[in-house]
């Protein structure tokens, strides 16, 4: 992908179709690999010898402990590139972002709670991991509530955008918390630079599951923003094109 | 079939988390999908005023 075609991406136009057409196929495939995971994870996959079937909580956890993060990252690239350059197209992804997000931080927290009672004995602790990952749903929420309180769009953009970027600064601590600190998570299962410190069979339905958390976030991603394109170019003459047809612009 | 629910007496938990967790995603797509509709129905009565 050249530079041209990346600028060409943040033609309102180009992006809106973009998410109407790629959305269901996003949807279908996110469906199919989330049946097939669960399917693995849950009934596949042999119970852990310390932990017993309660680590099948793990095929929701991580994936969604995952999305949290990513989507924080693409809401706060989208916040600098819609500062720079001004775009419609970034900042209505940014925006789109953060409810989703904030969501998916939700089921991190609640299914951690689900996994924590019966191994740790206690659904809280304000340990590292736990503590950080509570403040990225926080600044999802002050992101939501931030550009709710603010009447004029691009300051509103704008403002948030700031937050988005201040906040972005969390993320390498929610990862790399459990190794700076003495915390009672446990450390990463699959990591990037080192073999994954789970057996085969419990590794790959775990991997499809976050796939298909990626592409059902991609999914919730294309109908929110091109909503939020639509609110923001309802007064252009593509959009009423597109939603009212040519004859009646005319 | 009762072993299934059961989950070696973590049933509570891992059933818990798969159910708060289909719920969450499936609220997650009615409401983008409703804010959508909402949306085009929103600039199709704006155009509509602006052609009275």
């Amino acid at each position: 992908m050249n530079l041209k075609s990346i600028y060409k991406l943040g033609s309102p136009p180009l992006f809106y179709k973009l998410c109407i057409v790629l959305e269901p196929w996003f949807l279908i495939s996110s469906i199919l690999l989330i049946a097939v995971g669960m399917y693995g994870g849950l009934f596949v996959a042999p119970p852990d010898y310390q932990m017993g079937d309660a680590f099948r909580i793990i095929y929701f956890h991580v994936p969604s402990a995952y999305v949290s993060m990513m989507a924080y990252v693409y809401m706060a690239v989208s916040a600098i590139i819609g500062l720079i350059w001004r775009s419609n197209v970034a900042f209505s992804l940014a925006k789109s972002c953060a409810p989703i997000g904030a969501s998916f931080t939700f089921l991190a927290l609640i299914t951690g709670m689900l996994w924590g009672k019966p191994m740790w004995g206690t659904a809280w602790v304000w340990d590292a991991r736990l503590t950080s990952e509570l403040i990225l749903l926080f600044l999802y929420l002050a992101y939501i509530m931030l550009h709710l309180s603010i009447p004029d769009r691009s300051k509103a953009d704008r403002a948030t955008a700031l937050l988005a970027i201040v906040g972005v600064v969390n993320i390498p601590i929610i990862h790399y918390s459990v190794v700076w600190w003495n915390t009672l998570h446990q450390a990463s299962t699959i990591s990037k630079f080192a073999k994954p410190s789970i057996a085969t069979e419990m590794l790959w339905p775990l991997v499809i599951m976050i796939l298909g958390y990626t592409l059902l976030f991609a999914a919730f991603l294309s109908k929110r923003t091109a909503a939020e394109l639509a609110v923001r170019e309802k007064r252009t003459r593509w959009l009423q094109t597109l939603i009212v047809g040519d004859k009646n612009n005319a | 079939m009762p072993e299934i629910f059961a989950m070696g007496g973590y049933g509570f938990y891992v059933w818990g988390s798969v159910l708060i967790s289909i719920a969450v995603l499936v609220i997650n797509w009615i409401t983008a999908h409703k804010k959508f509709k909402s949306t085009i129905n929103e600039v199709k009565s704006f155009i509509s005023k602006g052609k009275e």
